[in-house]
Order: structure tokens, then sequence, then C-alpha cells
């Protein structure tokens, strides 16, 4: 008897559980990101740039896929100080990372490689 | 004893929810890869609250599974073409976004409501959300939801005192980030995972307990 009760108190918590564990490492991309939109200053852009570094470095660290975007993103930060050959750099590992990303990362190679965009 | 199992079987019951098949149909159906936010639709006096939601969405849509585009750029690309707010997306066909980045869909969000309350021992923001994830591959609408959300500023400790003052303090600079990630887990947490999660489509029968308003 005791037990069917347990079983059930056990169904009912387990059967519940809606969030998944992350498995990405996010770090405090939220928070810089967030900082940087309100106040764009070149400290703000700095702090959010090391914070994607540091995602990146944390997540292979743990043998962790790298978030969807991250690569990209550091990518146009390079991008924008036209550092062009490391942007390059971090826009194929996105393509390599996410498949799905392609359309956008070789619109994006176009645009640091000096092509025109077609509309 | 018959009785008991009963009334625990309903309690399961009740206390649960429903089957992610069954709240979101139309996402099992096609089962997009990847997510393209649209810049947000802000009905909200509050600049701030499309800031949040633009720096906090990524983060539950990743883990769940989805490819989500990385919005600092795909807003760059927006704003190139000249569009800063979500309303002057309104027409554009579902499948130009496909052929723009080449995503599976697309999540548009309508910040209906932003307002943020403070009670002398606690506080909450309030946020009614309308959220569509629609098709760029058939333009079909996926998931459609307009919900009110409460999410608490403040934790209560049990010490009138200490909340008292903790309140008072957060009221003048209250982080609204990690309030943001809550609001995004309530809303985005139990969606069907995506491809790059391990229980990606065996989470149909997975129960789904319906968020408290």
């Amino acid at each position: 008897m005791k037990n069917i009760f347990l079983t059930f108190c056990l169904l009912i918590i387990g059967g519940c559980a809606t969030i998944s564990e992350s498995r990405l490492y996010w770090g405090n991309y939220s928070k810089t990101l967030y900082e940087y939109k309100k106040n764009p200053s070149a400290e703000n852009l700095a702090k959010h740039k090391n914070e994607l570094q540091t995602i990146l470095v944390k997540s292979k660290e743990m043998k962790l896929r790298p978030p969807p975007g991250i690569q990209a993103e550091l990518g146009s930060i390079y991008m924008n100080e036209k550092d062009q050959k490391t942007a390059i750099s971090y826009f194929s590992l996105e393509a390599e990372t996410y498949p799905e990303s392609k359309t956008l990362i070789s619109r994006l190679m176009d645009i640091v490689s000096g092509k025109k965009e077609k509309k | 004893m018959k009785h008991l199992i009963f009334l625990l079987t309903l309690l399961i019951l009740i206390s649960c929810g429903s089957a992610k098949k069954t709240l979101y149909p139309g996402m099992y159906g096609e089962m997009p890869t990847s997510l393209l936010f649209l810049p947000v639709v802000n009905k909200t006096t509050s600049a701030e609250a499309q800031l949040l939601y633009a720096s906090t969405v990524a983060e539950p849509l990743s883990n769940s599974g989805f490819y989500v585009f990385p919005i600092e750029i795909t807003d760059e690309f927006f704003k190139r073409d000249g569009i800063t707010l979500g309303d002057q997306l309104k027409g554009v066909s579902p499948l130009k976004y496909k052929e723009m980045f080449g995503t599976d869909a697309i999540l548009a969000v309508t910040i209906h409501k932003w307002d943020t309350n403070y009670f002398v021992v606690s506080g909450d923001v309030t946020v009614e959300l309308e959220c569509t994830i629609t098709s760029a591959k058939t333009g079909n609408v996926l998931w459609n939801q307009r919900k009110e959300y409460v999410v608490p500023t403040t934790s209560n400790s049990g010490n009138i005192l200490a909340d008292l003052i903790v309140t008072a303090i957060n009221s003048a600079t209250v982080d609204y980030v990690p309030i943001a990630q809550r609001l995004n887990i309530m809303v985005f947490g139990t969606m069907p995972f995506g491809k790059y999660h391990n229980r990606h489509l065996k989470d149909q029968d997975d129960i789904v307990q319906e968020a408290k308003k």
C-alpha cells in the first residue's frame, strides 16, 4: 500500500518535469548583450565580445556544442572591426557547427569579402 | 484501496495538464529545425521590454534543441532593409524569410502588456505576450498563443523586515534580465524538443503542467 502511494507520488513529480536540462553554456550572454543594447558604448561592446569568447572557450572545455549564433555573432564583431580574416574563420565555424546557418553565413561572407549583396 | 488508486490517478491528471502532442500539434506536424526571430511588435510604452526580449529569447529555445539565428545579425539585416519595428513586417509572406535566411520557421512576438508592480514586500511584472511560430516552408501557423504571465521580482524569505529592505533596494534597481529569462522559460520551456536535443521526437507524450496565470 505504502509502495503504491510512493510510486504515485514519484509519478506526479516525475511526470510533470517539463524543463529540459540545458546542454549549452550561455554564460552571461543575456546580461552583457542587454547592457550593450541599452548603452552601446565601446566598453560594453568589449565586455560582450569578451563574454562571447568565454562562452566558446568554456563550451570547448565542457565538450559542448557552442550555442547557436555565438560564433557568427563574434565573427560579425570582428567584421565591424575590419578584421576580415578572423571574421571569416568564425563565420566558417558557425556554418560547420550548424548547417542551418548556411544561407545567412553566405550572405555574411559576401559582405565581409566586399562582394556586393544582391537584394 | 481501489478508491485510493482512482483518487491518485485523478490527482495525476489534474496536476499534470496535457501531453505535448496535444499542445503543439502543428510543431510536431512539421518540426522545424531552425527558428528566426522577427523584430518584436511592442504595443507597450516600455522600450525596456523589447530590449529584454531580444537579449534573452535565444537561450531557452536553443536549449530546447532549435537552431536559432543570431538576433543581433538578423536584426542588422532587417535594418539594412529599413525595418526596425515588427509592425513593418505585416503582410510579408513567411516564405520570404526562407529565401532571405534559409530558416524553417519564424517566431513573431507581440508584447501587449509589460507592467511592473511594486508592493510593500514583493513585486512582479505582468506581461501579456502573443507568440506565433509560422512555417517558412508552407506558411502554415505551427503554434500560436496569447497569454498573460506574472513573474515575481522578489522572493519571499519569510522574514518581513528583510524582504522589505530587499524590495526597497530592488525597486530602485531591479535587474530585469533574470526576470525576462524566467518569463521566457514560462513561455517557451515546454516547446517540443528540436533536432539538437537528445529527446528530439521522443517527447510527444511528455506531460506539461499548465502554466499558472
